[in-house]
C-alpha cells in the first residue's frame, strides 16, 4: 500500500483524473498544431475555432449541395421516401461513420505516442487512474469530433425539413462510444502486460469487437426506428441493400455479417499496416508495459551522394524522407485521405444514373476532393520544415524552394487526379476546366499562404520563431474553406465567379497578414522583454 | 593584394527593433581570417545581429556586407560563402547525419565527389562515424550540435557564424568542436561566435567585442581591452563586468 498515493483515495483521484483531463486536452490539441507552435491557450483555443469554422462551414456547404442537385420529389413528406434521396442520404450517413470510426483510430494512436511522457509514466499512478484519464479524454474527443462531421450533417437534414432519420445520428454517436470505451479497456489493459507482439494480437482482437458492437447498435437503431412507427425506416434499409457494393459499411451497421467480414478485413490490413510503418508510434506503450522498450533501428542506406546532386534534387529528396519517417505526418496524410474515400463514393452516386447526373455538383464534388488533397500537401509541407534556419541561410532563394516543394505536391496531386479528371473531361469539358480553374485558385491560395508563414516564420526574434500559431489557423481555414467556396459558385453554375473568388482569398492574404503580423511579433516581443 | 584587405564583415549602422531598439546603429568589422567573439550579456543583441548578418532578419536600417557582397543586393551569393549555426541545432530529426550533410551539400551545390570527401572527414573529425546512419532524433542535444557544426562546415564557407556553438557540450565534445574550429581559422576561415562562455572566448578569440543594449561598448584584443581598463592582469570576466556595469549605471 502506498499511502502516499492515496491519502484521501475518492478525492485524490478525481482530482489527478481532472488533472488529467486538462493535461489530455491541452496535449491534444497542441499535437495537431503546425510543429513548435505551442503558444498559449488563446493560440490553440483560436486554432480549434478556425479548423471546427472551416470543417463546419465545409460540411453544410457540401452537404447542402449534395442534397440540392437531388430531385427529391416527394420525399420530404413524410412516408413517401424517393430512392435517389435515401441514397444519398446513406451516403452522408455512411460519410459520417466512416470518418468518426477512423478518427477514433487515430485518436486511440495519438493518445498512445502524444500523452504518454516520460512524466506520466514515471509517476506513482495506479492503473486506475491512469486508465480513467484516458478513458474520459478519448471519449470527449471522439464526441468532439462526431459533432465536427455529423452536425452539419443534421442541420442541412433540418433544413430540408422533417426527415424522420435524424434518429440514426446518436445511434452512430453511440457506437463510436461503445467502440472506442471497449478498444481502450481491452488496449490499455493487456498493453501493461504484454509486449510488442501480444499487443498487436491485441488489436487485430478489438476490431472485430468495435466491429461487432457497431452492428449491435445498428441493429438497435432498426428496432428504434420501427418502434417509432416510421415505415419509411424499412424502405431506407431496403434500399441500401439493394444499391451496390459502396454501401457494404451501412450493412455492416444493421448486422450483416458479410459485409462486417469486409470491414474487418479492411481494418486489420490498416492496423497491420500501422503497425508495421509506424512502430515509433508504440514506444512509450511499451514503457508502461514494463520497461520493454522498442526502438526501431535506423535505416540508413537509403540514401546516396546521388540523391542530393542539386538543390531541387536535395529538397524533394529530404521532403518523402522526412515524411515518410515522421509518423505524425503519415497519420496527417492518412487521416486526410480518408475523407476523400466517401467524397468518391458520392461521386459514385451521383453518377450512378447518367441520365439525372447533376454535372455541377459532379465538379463540385471533385473540387472539394481535389482541394483536400492539395491542402493536405501544403499543410505537410508546413509541419515537415523542422529546419527554417538551415534553409532560409542557404544560398537557394525562397522562391526557388516553395516552387520545389510545390512541384512535388503538384505532381503528387496530378498523379492522383488525372484519372477523374479525364473521366470528367469526357462527360463535361466545361466542368473539367472549371475544376483545373479550381485547383488553380486552391494552389495559389495556399501557397500564398505558405509563402507568408515561411517568410514570418524566419523574420521572427529568434525565442519566438516556433510560436506561430497564425498561419497554420489560416492554413487550417482555408483548406475547409477553399473547397466548399468553390464547390458553391460551381454548383451554382458560375464559372466567372471564380474570379471574385480567388481575388477575394488573395487579397484576404494580402490585407490581413501584415496586420497579423504585425500583431504577433509584438505580442511576442512583449512577452519575450524583461519587465 | 585586395581580397586580403577586404574584411569578412562590414557592418554600418545596423539596426533593428521590435517595439524598442534591440540593435541600435551597429558599426562591426570583422576581418577575414580571424576568430572573433562578440559576448554580452542576456538581450544585449548579439544574437539578433548574427541572424541579420545570416540573412534570416531583415534589419530595419544600416548595411551589411560579407566579403565585400551587399547582402541586402546580393543576398544568395552572401550565403554562398557563410553559414550559420544556431544555438539550438536546427537538423532534421528523422534523416541520420550523412543523409543531413549530404542534403546541405546539395543545398550549396557543392560536387559529389568533394562532397563524399568532406562528408567522412567532418563525420569523421566530430567523432560522428559510428552514429553517421543513426537518426538525428535519438541524439543528444551535443551530438546534434555536433551535426549542426558538420552540416555548416560540409561547404567550406568562408564566414562561419556561431551562436553558442559549445553550450550543452561535455567537456570532451567542446575540445573537439574547438579544435575543428582552431583548424577552420588556420585554414583561412572566418568565424564570428557568441559565448557567454568567457574562457573560451579570452583563450580563442583574435578579436572580442562586447555589446550592450544593441550597442558594442569595447572591440579588440584581449590587450586592447585591457589597456582600455587600465588593467594589464584582469581577465576577460573582470573586463566585461565592469563594462556592462559601468554602461548600466550611465544608461540608469
Amino acid at each position: 500500500m502506498n499511502a502516499r498515493l492515496s491519502p484521501n483515495p475518492p478525492t485524490a483521484s478525481l482530482q489527478l483524473i481532472q488533472l488529467f483531463l486538462v493535461n489530455e486536452w491541452v496535449l491534444f490539441w497542441r499535437a495537431f498544431q503546425p510543429k513548435g507552435s505551442t503558444a498559449n491557450w488563446r493560440g490553440i483555443l483560436s486554432n480549434r475555432l478556425f479548423w471546427m469554422a472551416g470543417v463546419f462551414l465545409a460540411g453544410h456547404i457540401f452537404a447542402y449541395e449534395t442534397l440540392k442537385g437531388i430531385d427529391f420529389g416527394d420525399a420530404l413528406k413524410p412516408g413517401l421516401p424517393d430512392s435517389q434521396f435515401l441514397i444519398i442520404l446513406a451516403s452522408l450517413t455512411f460519410y459520417s461513420i466512416f470518418v468518426v470510426s477512423t478518427n477514433i483510430l487515430a485518436i486511440t494512436n495519438n493518445l498512445f505516442q502524444v500523452n504518454n511522457n516520460d512524466l506520466v509514466l514515471t509517476a506513482p499512478l495506479n492503473f486506475g487512474i491512469y486508465f480513467a484519464k484516458q478513458m474520459i479524454s478519448g471519449i470527449f474527443m471522439n464526441f468532439v469530433f462526431s459533432c465536427y462531421f455529423l452536425l452539419p450533417l443534421v442541420d442541412v437534414l433540418m433544413l430540408f425539413g422533417g426527415i424522420g432519420y435524424i434518429q440514426m445520428i446518436p445511434a452512430a454517436l453511440a457506437v463510436c462510444a461503445c467502440a472506442y470505451l471497449l478498444a481502450m479497456t481491452l488496449t490499455l489493459a493487456l498493453y501493461r502486460r504484454f509486449n510488442m507482439r501480444a499487443a498487436a494480437r491485441v488489436v487485430r482482437i478489438s476490431v472485430p469487437i468495435i466491429l461487432l458492437l457497431g452492428s449491435l447498435a445498428g441493429q438497435t437503431s432498426r428496432f428504434y426506428i420501427t418502434s417509432l412507427g416510421r415505415a419509411h425506416g424499412y424502405d431506407l434499409f431496403a434500399h441500401l441493400h439493394r444499391n451496390g457494393w459502396y454501401f457494404f459499411p451501412v450493412h455492416a451497421f444493421q448486422g450483416s455479417l458479410g459485409a462486417l467480414a469486409a470491414m474487418l478485413m479492411l481494418a486489420v490490413v490498416a492496423f497491420a499496416l500501422a503497425l508495421r510503418f509506424q512502430p515509433d508510434r508504440y514506444r512509450q506503450v511499451m514503457l508502461i508495459a514494463g520497461g520493454q522498450t522498442f526502438t526501431r533501428k535506423s535505416v540508413g542506406q537509403s540514401l546516396s551522394l546521388q540523391d542530393f546532386q542539386s538543390p531541387r534534387r536535395s529538397v524533394w529528396r529530404k521532403e518523402f524522407l522526412t515524411a515518410r519517417r515522421n509518423p505524425f505526418l503519415m497519420q496527417q496524410f492518412f487521416s486526410t485521405l480518408i475523407p476523400v474515400v466517401p467524397a468518391f463514393m458520392s461521386l459514385g452516386v451521383t453518377l450512378h444514373s447518367l441520365a439525372h447526373v447533376n454535372w455541377p455538383g459532379v465538379a463540385a464534388l471533385l473540387g472539394y476532393i481535389s482541394c483536400l488533397i492539395t491542402g493536405l500537401f501544403i499543410k505537410m509541407a508546413l509541419l515537415n520544415e523542422g529546419a527554417v534556419d538551415l534553409l532560409a541561410s542557404s544560398p537557394v532563394s525562397e522562391g526557388l524552394l516553395i516552387r520545389y516543394k510545390l512541384q512535388q505536391a503538384g505532381l503528387l496531386v496530378a498523379c492522383i487526379f488525372s484519372g477523374p479528371w479525364l473521366a470528367l473531361a469526357w462527360f463535361s469539358k466545361s466542368a473539367a476546366l472549371a475544376l483545373v480553374v479550381a485547383d488553380i485558385v486552391a494552389f495559389a491560395a495556399l501557397s500564398v499562404i505558405y509563402i507568408a508563414y515561411r517568410g514570418n516564420t524566419v523574420d521572427m526574434p529568434r525565442l519566438k520563431q516556433k510560436r506561430l500559431p497564425i498561419f497554420g489557423m489560416l492554413a487550417n481555414f482555408a483548406i475547409c474553406l477553399v473547397a466548399p467556396g468553390l464547390a458553391f459558385l460551381l454548383a451554382l453554375g458560375s464559372w466567372w465567379a471564380l474570379l471574385p473568388l480567388a481575388l477575394l482569398l488573395i487579397t484576404l492574404d494580402l490585407v490581413l497578414e501584415p496586420e497579423l503580423r504585425k500583431r504577433a511579433v509584438s505580442k511576442v516581443f512583449r512577452l519575450a522583454s524583461p519587465a | 593584394m585586395p581580397q586580403l584587405e577586404t574584411n569578412a564583415l562590414d557592418v554600418a549602422n545596423l539596426c533593428k527593433a521590435y517595439g524598442h531598439p534591440v540593435v541600435d546603429h551597429l558599426n562591426l568589422e570583422v576581418r577575414a581570417g580571424e576568430l572573433f567573439a562578440l559576448l554580452g550579456s542576456n538581450g544585449a543583441g548579439k544574437t539578433t545581429t548574427l541572424r541579420m548578418v545570416a540573412g534570416l532578419l531583415q534589419p530595419d536600417a544600416g548595411q551589411i556586407q560579407i566579403f565585400g557582397i551587399d547582402c541586402s543586393k546580393d543576398p544568395i551569393a552572401a550565403r554562398k560563402i557563410s553559414a550559420w549555426v544556431p544555438d539550438e541545432p536546427a537538423i532534421y530529426d528523422k534523416l541520420t547525419p550523412q543523409e543531413y550533410l549530404t542534403f546541405v551539400a546539395g543545398l550549396w551545390s557543392v560536387p559529389q565527389d568533394l562532397a563524399k570527401a568532406r562528408t567522412e572527414e567532418l563525420l569523421s573529425k566530430l567523432e560522428l562515424s559510428d552514429i553517421a546512419h543513426r537518426r538525428c532524433e535519438e541524439f543528444s542535444r551535443g551530438m546534434k550540435q555536433k551535426v549542426a557544426l558538420a552540416g555548416a562546415l560540409v561547404h567550406d564557407p568562408k564566414l562561419l557564424l556561431l551562436d553558442e556553438p559549445l553550450t550543452g557540450l561535455d567537456a570532451a565534445m567542446a575540445r573537439i568542436v574547438k579544435d575543428v574550429l582552431d583548424a577552420r581559422v588556420r585554414a583561412g576561415a572566418t568565424i564570428i561566435l557568441t559565448t557567454h562562455i568567457l574562457e573560451v572566448a579570452e583563450r580563442m578569440a583574435d578579436r572580442i567585442a562586447i555589446m550592450h543594449q544593441g550597442r558594442i561598448v569595447a572591440n579588440g584584443t584581449l590587450g586592447e581591452l585591457r589597456a582600455q581598463a587600465g588593467n594589464r592582469d584582469a581577465t576577460l570576466e573582470d573586463l566585461f563586468l565592469r563594462l556592462v556595469s559601468t554602461k548600466q549605471a550611465l544608461s540608469a
